[in-house]
């Protein structure tokens, strides 16, 4: 069994896509039931992509399809099946499943609610099918495809002006990267051996040989810079934090667990590629650092919940673009597999995260602001446990999944500053400066998480109020009227804490489980550029390890002693640094910034060009329509006027010119 | 086998045809005979499941011989029939079991109104010129070529003008069958002279005949050539609506029934197309163009000439039509144009991978516009008339049929997604990439000219959708289409979509086809290739000074260049 769906991968797509055809369909008639053909699929997928983890043996590739096939350019539908994808591929059915199931209690009443799971359903076949193909035409095609999703669960309540105007951002922003990962695809094709896009192509070593360095160079970067928007890097993770406009199970599903690594997953598949340019490595780690610190500090003076899981997010991408940068020289494979680890429990834990804020907005009534409630861990006990587990994951802290990956990453930034001295120049001291502001950026995202924890559930008891502009009793589940109010604050339903649980549960353990015992290095082994070489040796950096829980647990501290009791010291604090306080609230004006210089410069550009349009082309078009109908009107109709004769005549006196044409052409 | 005897057992291969024939005559006779009494509706209905069972034995027949395996043994040797007048292969399969489909589909949309009372007679001409157009693509020598066309064409001429209380139907039939008249007698004079210069009839043989002398100069000095070609390219330039011989087109197909036209502008040029691209290729290929020099002396330059008049001027004219019929016609005389720049690019790369692309345009624009004409049969069955503006506000009212309008109107404009496109980008990327640098510039111009065209085709075309999706309905609506009109529309469309997102098997398949039988074939007889079926033997003592009878093997007018030995590239 398990060889045929290893040759028949394409089934993992098409389920989703079928569920989510389905609840397209059948919306009007499922009505409520609208989630159960989706989270079938998508269920189903996770199962067969289970097969797929523990049965491929290696890197198959199953029998490609022929889709386009015309001169110079040969598009077959081919999926490959290896370490890499069978990874990704459970690893985003899996949260799929869970965060489908969440929804179906979440988006409960909404009335777009068939629509919400068919996008859904599209976006996991998408998603799937990005991380199955085998060839960089198909992922582009995919990459595409979760983009659109992406926009259309962004603005899923589009009648919310906020809304609609986040996913247009999201939409121009990935428009931005994919213009690089499109130019990259040309350059690729016009270099490679046969205009031949596949990964096993373009990634075998007769192809790499023969590569100029530049090119190589050149597409690295131009892949980087696909990556930087859908992964959200400096400069263009803006569209990210906006992102959290849309219902929060698509923020856990799409903007923070899966959709969000693509661009990771992307840089990751081509090791073979960007190994052989340090330049490019170099410029990851230092991009993936600078956001994740400007991330981290941003993160620090939010107080939407969902907002500074957002920054989060972004921040932890960066930490996987560092590890993705580090891989010097023989070190590549160990480091590439640290971040894809670190992908890997992101997800889980993140996920979980989003889904317990989801859930406190949902019991809060759609309210968000942290300052507007407190002291909830009374009220919804398994969100506060299943939060805080997923808290720790997050900050590092052993044995929860977050420290194993997050030390992979750090230890291999150490290792890099040593190994990179063989390229002398500045790398050592480069990679010795990412290490330390990673650690630092460590213990900046153990505080920031600690305040977001302690400010919701812990301190004096506080609900929003009825009458609060934001709040909408109705949407608070169903009370019970049982405490002082008796529209807030209620445990969310079984439907929604079940997926909570099994989440956490993976927080927990998914680290030591997999890390510990080597069983994920040892699964990616066989995809390309990720077999740790024979003479690499890495033994547990203890000194990293100790260092970075040591800064996390005081940070942790810290937030406690600032949050936990609403003192007033972060205020005395805010108040002496008031300009960085400031900045970072308003995340450090980068959107102002983008503002000025490139959206206000755009719409005058567009302005002119209406102009030009509405005054130049418009008449020209006019007189390109008026024009035929008076050449046909004056000079074709008399030729045209249905007298037989005349149109043999015609024809006779065409073949006489057409025969003094010739005979001129013969004389010169 | 020896070729020239033809055996009882090789008519397998002619089993389409010899059931097309005779299932014409027994419509007839049913007809007059037992359904005397009826009404001219249950007629129409009764002979046109009837024809289309005979078009679907036909279908069956194709590849009968293949199930019941009784065809590869008896046909080893080419599949030549008749002393290899007519030749059969992958090509010929395919394509006659492609024009069976059309014929079956516009026999269906024939049923949709009650068009004459002559029903037997109408459903026989198609039938029979249906025989013609299979036996044109299948002919390899001239007179069997004339003979085919000639059967086609005139039975086209009848069924043009079968609606007879339709004044505009007996017009446009006389107008087709006067200009058709005198484009044929110069075709036929400009067969003769090939005749004459060459000693042969068959298209293998002329191309050996003129390949020594004039491969290297093409046509410098020779009027006597340039004539002939020039006349070959009016009757076929007749047949294909090229400009300028494409006059008859608008009238004629504004005056056929929708059927008729349907059939006019799919199966009688898809089959004249094909027949052009045999003889431009096999037998005036040594014409086709000087060395040094595409533009010197040589067909090349008159056909892409001829190529950019039919695109350009069938596109500006049709923007100008407001009547659907009618622009259909002049789109149909403007796809002709874009395919000619496919059959030049086969010619000038003498490459077969370019011969495909054309076959492919050729199956998606048919079927395109077998949708086209059977929206033009609703609307002419309910209201009557054929103004695109009867067509306001009907996607809305039907959607469904709404959509798959858009889809073949789309397609038919090239958008990429659809079969339009694919047909297109292949046919235009092929006509790029053939030939060295001096005939590059001719085909940028050409291709350029193309997709400028292109462009302007949207206008007229989206006026269709303009008028279905985004004007009010005006009047009456239209009545519900008949189911036939329903599954023509939905099943073209189909063929659009489909092939639009997953073209790969089309194409393989034409290329395929193109590789079967556009070229000469390497491993055909020597005895075939130089020797004139048909000669001229004078007759002592006769009023008519010559006539034709039919030669034996051996010893031609000329010493008979050997041909060189190829490997069958075709090998099983």
């Amino acid at each position: 069994m398990t060889e045929f769906f290893v040759h028949n991968a394409w089934i993992v797509p098409v389920l989703p896509l079928l569920g989510g055809l389905i609840a397209a369909v059948g919306g009007r008639r499922l009505k409520a039931y609208s989630y159960l053909p989706v989270a079938v699929g998508i269920g189903l997928a996770f199962l067969v992509s289970l097969v797929l983890l523990t049965g491929s043996g290696g890197h198959t590739q199953p029998t490609a399809i022929e889709w386009i096939d015309v001169a110079g350019l040969n598009v077959p539908f081919q999926f490959r099946v290896d370490g890499l994808t069978t990874m990704m591929l459970a690893m985003v059915t899996f949260v799929a499943t869970l965060v489908t199931v969440f929804a179906s209690g979440y988006m409960a009443g909404d009335p777009g609610y068939p629509r919400f799971f068919a996008i859904v359903g599209l976006f996991v076949a998408s998603m799937t099918g990005l991380v199955l193909s085998s060839h960089f035409i198909l992922t582009y095609v995919f990459w595409e495809g979760v983009g659109v999703c992406s926009y259309l669960l962004i603005g899923f309540w589009h009648s919310k002006p906020s809304a609609a105007a986040a996913a247009k951002k999201a939409f121009l922003v990935n428009r931005i990267g994919d213009f690089g990962f499109a130019i990259a695809l040309f350059w690729l094709w016009s270099v490679c051996i046969g205009h031949d896009l596949s990964y096993d192509n373009v990634f075998s070593k007769a192809n790499l040989a023969g590569l100029q360095h530049h090119d190589i160079v050149g597409i690295s970067f131009l892949l980087f810079w696909a990556a930087t928007a859908k992964s959200a890097q400096f400069p263009l993770y803006v569209w990210l934090p906006d992102a959290m406009e849309g219902p929060t199970p698509v923020s856990a599903l799409i903007h923070a667990a899966t959709m969000v690594t693509a661009g990771v997953y992307l840089i990751a598949r081509s090791t073979p590629l960007i190994v052989l340019a340090p330049e490019v490595q170099a410029s990851v780690a230092a991009v993936g650092c600078f956001t994740a610190l400007l991330a981290a500090l941003i993160a620090l003076t939010q107080n939407d919940l969902k907002r500074v899981m957002a920054y989060s997010t972004v921040s932890q991408l960066g930490f996987m673009f560092m590890g993705l940068g580090a891989g010097v020289g023989n070190l590549a494979a160990f480091a590439v597999i640290g971040a894809m680890f670190h992908l890997f429990t992101h997800a889980f834990f993140k996920a979980l995260l989003f889904l317990a804020s989801g859930s406190v907005m949902h019991s809060m009534g759609g309210v968000i602001d942290m300052r507007r409630f407190g002291g909830l861990r009374k009220r919804m006990p398994i969100t506060c446990i299943t939060f805080a587990l997923g808290s720790l994951a997050l900050m590092g802290i052993p044995p929860f999944a977050g420290f194993w990956s997050k030390d992979e990453i750090l230890s291999s930034l150490h290792l890099a500053s040593f190994k990179s001295e063989a390229l002398g120049g500045i790398y050592p001291t480069l990679y010795l400066v990412i290490y330390w502001t990673a650690i630092a950026t460590a213990a900046l995202t153990a505080f920031y998480t600690g305040r977001a924890f302690f400010m919701t559930f812990f301190g004096p008891e506080r609900l929003p109020k009825p009458d609060d502009p934001e709040a909408d009793p109705a949407d608070a589940g169903h009370g019970h009227g049982d405490g002082p109010d008796p529209h807030f604050g209620h445990e969310v339903a079984p439907v929604m804490w079940v997926p909570l649980a099994i989440l956490a549960f993976c927080a927990v353990v998914v680290g030591a489980l997999f890390g510990l015992t080597g069983w994920f290095a040892h699964h990616l082994e066989h995809s390309p550029g990720l077999a740790e070489p024979e003479d690499f040796h890495h033994a547990f950096d203890w000194f990293t390890a100790t260092v970075s829980t040591t800064g996390a647990l005081l940070a942790l501290g810290l937030s406690y002693l600032f949050y936990a009791q609403r003192g007033p010291i972060p205020a005395r604090i805010a108040g002496q640094i008031r300009p960085l306080y400031l900045a970072s609230l308003h995340k450090f004006y980068v959107d102002e910034i983008y503002n000025w210089i490139v959206v206000l410069p755009t719409k005058v550009l567009a302005g002119a060009a209406e102009f030009f349009d509405i005054v130049v082309v418009e008449n020209l078009v006019r007189l390109a329509g008026w024009l035929p109908r008076v050449f046909g009107k004056s000079l074709l109709a008399p030729f045209q006027n249905g007298l037989i004769q005349y149109y043999a005549a015609v024809t006779a006196l065409s073949v006489a010119g057409l025969l003094f044409v010739f005979l001129w052409l013969s004389v010169n | 086998m020896p070729v020239n005897a033809p055996v009882l057992f090789d008519f397998i291969h002619l089993a389409p045809e010899i059931i097309l024939s005779l299932w014409g005559l027994f419509v007839v006779m049913i007809d007059v005979a037992l359904l005397r009494r009826r009404s001219s509706a249950t007629r129409g209905r009764i002979l046109g499941v009837m024809s289309i069972i005979g078009a679907l034995a036909a279908l069956a027949s194709i590849y009968l011989p293949d199930m019941m395996d009784l065809g590869h043994a008896a046909s080893n040797v080419e599949e030549s029939l008749f002393q290899g007048t007519i030749l059969g292969g992958l090509l010929v399969e395919r394509l006659t079991a492609l024009l069976l489909i059309l014929l079956i589909f516009v026999i269906a949309l024939s049923t949709t109104w009650d068009l004459t009372e002559h029903w037997g007679e109408y459903y026989a001409l198609l039938l029979w010129a249906t025989v013609g157009m299979i036996l044109l693509i299948a002919s390899e020598e001239l007179l069997t070529l004339f003979l085919t066309l000639e059967m086609m064409t005139i039975c086209l001429y009848i069924v043009t003008a079968f609606e007879k209380d339709q004044r505009r139907s007996a017009e446009g039939g006389l107008k087709y069958f006067v200009y058709g008249s005198v484009s044929s007698a110069l075709f036929l004079f400009g067969l003769s002279l090939l005749y004459g210069l060459t000693g042969t009839t068959r298209l293998a043989a002329i191309g050996l005949a003129l390949a020594p002398a004039h491969t290297s100069i093409g046509l410098v000095g020779n009027v006597a050539g340039a004539m002939a070609v020039l006349l070959v390219l009016v009757g076929f330039g007749f047949k294909i609506s090229a400009v300028p011989f494409h006059q008859w087109a608008p009238d004629a197909y504004e005056g056929a029934p929708a059927p008729v036209s349907a059939w006019l502008a799919t199966g009688s040029k898809l089959a004249s197309i094909v027949a052009l691209m045999k003889v431009l290729v096999q037998a005036l290929g040594p014409w086709a163009h000087g060395v040094n020099d595409i533009s010197s002396p040589g067909w090349v330059g008159i056909v892409a000439v001829i190529s950019a008049l039919t695109m350009t001027y069938g596109n500006f004219a049709a923007l100008a039509q407001k009547n659907l019929k009618r622009m259909l016609a002049y789109s149909s005389i403007a796809h002709a144009g874009y395919m000619l720049v496919g059959v030049l690019a086969v010619v000038v790369g003498a490459g077969k991978s370019a011969a495909g692309p054309v076959l492919f345009y050729l199956v998606v624009y048919s079927a395109a516009n077998i949708g086209a004409f059977s929206i033009a049969a609703w609307l002419y069955r309910d209201k009557g008339t054929d103004q695109i503006e009867d067509l306001n506000g009907l996607g809305l009212k039907y959607p469904i049929l709404g959509m798959c309008v858009l889809l073949l109107m789309l397609s038919l404009i090239g958008l990429p997604g659809l079969a339009g496109f694919w047909g297109k980008f292949f046919m235009f990327s092929e006509a790029l990439s053939q030939g060295d640098d001096r005939h590059k510039l001719t085909f940028l111009w050409l291709v350029g000219l193309g997709l400028m065209n292109s462009v302007i085709s949207a206008f007229y075309y989206v006026r269709v959708l303009r008028a279905m999706f985004l004007r009010p309905s005006t009047g009456r609506p239209l009545q519900a289409p008949t189911l036939t009109i329903r599954l023509a529309v939905i099943g073209s469309a189909a063929v659009a979509l489909i092939f639009g997102l997953y073209p790969q098997p089309l194409s393989t398949e034409t290329d395929a086809m193109a590789e079967s039988r556009i070229f000469i074939t390497p491993s055909r007889p020597a005895e075939l290739l130089s020797v004139s079926p048909v000669r001229v033997v004078p007759r002592p003592n006769a009023s008519d000074d010559t006539r034709l009878r039919a030669g034996p093997i051996g010893g031609g007018p000329s010493a008979p260049p050997e041909p060189t030995p190829v490997p069958d590239s075709r090998a099983k």
